[in-house]
């Protein structure tokens, strides 16, 4: 009997999956998207393998324009670019990922029992989720590395904060209008637990919005990691990031601008194939905002 | 309408005093005591007690609230710790600065925007709606400061037209202050109307399919007033909500575009507060930010209503 009840959940999961991926591919940006985060992924993944150069090896060609060398030419320190964008695509990468699953995680359960349970409980979360989102996230951002000191971990922890009520918010309105639909009182009426119904039937509907929105978050987590690191309040030196990189070669760019040019390029097309995937998989998850 | 401008209002004094709250519980995280950091070197514990004492601090720490509330309330901001100067007269002369890059820089992304949205959605699905479309993805994906970085590259570096960084003030020269204001405003402008653009296109191509847009047309209207006068007007209004938003994110910006151009606002004070570990005048500068974002939220809210009367009556049912 488990085994049988288990079935349908599973194939049901696959069809999800596969008519996403059937819908995906018919857009050639999603999937160019989809193709270069996965191409960002290897590159992060394989750094210390595909870059010609350590990227804190100092030499004497300082300042070089691109050549075969160096293509991508040299810094202040005669630091290959190249290989120190390769190396900054992880910690792109790993802020832009990793803050978005850790938002996820904390705004399931809070916009869950909001939309879910209602009452005194929706109150004190949302009025709390109100009052964090009262300020521009940019500045939440600042003050939270102010407060904790600049590391790695602690923008991770930063933009997963400054997210948890976007998140919040859109779980509580997909469990809001989940819970009203007939199935939901059908699967109550079996006298189901609360966290069954919960776990099995109502979440699993609301997966599409969250998705689609933190595919697209992710980007512009990206875009704010970039901006602390290029304020100084990111991830500290000698780990090479693209927005402390492009800030440290602004003031010779007179001198050699393909230097700053370059890990500004990395972040625009980070970002861009984000937000590429993230309108092909809106597309392909919700018909209703397709324009 | 008045009673649901009094419930905005009315809104707006929890929202404040959670804002209030953490700004000031912010100094109370930061590691360290803010005291032997005001006095460095010269710490003694005496000197150490009476401090504590002159500011409450020995207070619990509800009351120290309510008493950093009053002194914010009467201007009271504190001095820097290391230029030793009244805060919030600094912060005040730094405010226009700032205010006057963010209207510029709205006003240019809303020129850019309104046009490109109306083209774009006029002819769906034709070379100049995907131009229009891939620029806009573009924009929406390029930092602020790299934008920023382009632009001083062409205009003035390579063609040398405009001043990279600096600032004039108006009284000094009205032209000088334009040209050192345009690239930064610009900057700040394109990633807003990049976003504008999707959603005036959006919402248009939502409204020209109505049956009050095909009436207007019916009764021979001429198809550029159909345009501009029926469907713009009501397409508008979605994106006066997203206003709110943008100037949110636009404060947020000013911040690393003035780091960038060298712009003396608001948002450079405060990266130079942060660098220098000078923690009062942090706190003075995110408080002044996020109260103006609120501010700049409720008044959003406000026209929105005005705008659309549907608004205001489904709140005043609630």
């Amino acid at each position: 009997m488990e085994r049988r009840a288990l079935r349908p959940t599973r194939a049901k999961a696959q069809s999800l999956l596969a008519l996403t991926w059937q819908q995906l591919c018919r857009s050639k940006t999603g999937i160019a998207g989809l193709i270069i985060v996965l191409l960002l992924l290897l590159v992060a993944a394989l750094a210390e393998m595909l870059a010609p150069y350590s990227p804190t090896l100092t030499t004497r060609e300082s300042l070089a324009f691109p050549s075969w060398e160096h293509p991508m030419g040299t810094d202040l320190l005669g630091r290959d670019v190249l290989s120190r964008i390769i190396h900054g695509s992880r910690v792109s990468v790993y802020v832009g990922v990793v803050s978005i699953l850790l938002a996820i995680f904390a705004g399931i359960p809070l916009g869950t029992v909001a939309g879910f349970y209602g009452g005194w409980a929706d109150n004190l979360i949302m009025r709390i989720m109100d009052v964090v989102m009262a300020f521009p996230i940019f500045l939440l951002a600042i003050v939270i590395m102010v407060i904790l000191e600049p590391s790695t971990m602690n923008v991770v922890l930063a933009l997963a904060i400054v997210r948890i009520p976007i998140m919040a918010r859109i779980v509580r309105g997909s469990v809001l209008s989940v819970k009203e639909h007939e199935y939901i009182e059908a699967v109550k009426a079996l006298a189901q637990t609360q966290v069954r119904v919960l776990g099995r039937h109502v979440l699993p509907n609301c997966l599409a919005p969250i998705i689609v929105t933190s595919t697209l978050n992710i980007g512009n987590a990206i875009i704010i990691e970039a901006s602390l690191s290029f304020l100084g309040l990111g991830t500290q030196p000698p780990t090479p990031t693209w927005g402390w990189d492009l800030k440290q070669n602004l003031t010779l760019i007179e001198l050699n601008p393909w230097i700053t040019i370059f890990p500004g390029l990395a972040i625009l097309f980070t970002v861009l194939a984000f937000n590429l995937l993230g309108d092909g998989l809106r597309d392909a998850l919700d018909p209703r905002l397709k324009t | 309408m008045q009673e649901y401008i009094l419930h905005r209002l009315l809104l707006l004094i929890p929202t404040v005093l959670g804002v209030t709250l953490i700004v000031f519980l912010m100094m109370h995280f930061i590691p360290g005591d803010p005291v032997s950091l005001l006095l460095g070197d010269y710490y003694t514990q005496e000197v150490a007690d009476a401090i504590h004492q002159e500011y409450g601090l020995d207070r619990p720490l509800h009351i120290q609230y309510l008493l950093w509330l009053k002194r914010m309330v009467t201007g009271d901001w504190g001095n820097s710790i290391i230029a030793k100067r009244p805060i919030f007269d600094d912060l005040i002369r730094r405010l226009p600065i700032t205010v006057e890059l963010v209207i510029l820089a709205m006003s240019v992304a809303l020129l850019i925007a309104i046009p490109a949205g109306i083209l774009a959605a006029l002819r769906p699905y034709s070379w100049h709606d995907y131009g229009a479309m891939t620029t806009a993805l573009i924009g929406v994906s390029i930092p602020e400061f790299f934008m920023g970085v382009l632009l001083i590259l062409g205009f003035a570096l390579a063609w040398n037209i405009l001043p990279a960084v600096g600032y004039v003030a108006p009284t000094q020269s009205v032209v000088g202050n334009l040209s050192h204001m345009i690239l930064p405003a610009v900057t700040l402008a394109l990633p807003r109307a990049a976003l504008l653009t999707r959603l005036i296109r959006a919402s248009m191509l939502e409204v020209v399919r109505l049956e009050y847009v095909t009436t207007a047309r019916a009764k021979g209207v001429r198809e550029r007033s159909v345009v501009l006068k029926h469907a713009l007007k009501n397409a508008l209004i979605p994106t006066v909500t997203v206003l709110g938003i943008q100037i949110g994110f636009l404060m947020g910006g000013a911040i690393v575009v003035e780091t960038v151009f060298s712009v003396p606002g608001v948002g450079s004070f405060g990266v130079a507060a942060i660098s220098l570990r000078d923690y009062p005048q942090v706190q003075a500068f995110v408080l002044l930010v996020s109260l103006s974002f609120v501010l700049s939220n409720l008044t959003v809210d406000i026209l929105y209503a005005f705008l659309d009367p549907r608004i205001r009556y489904d709140k005043e049912i609630d």
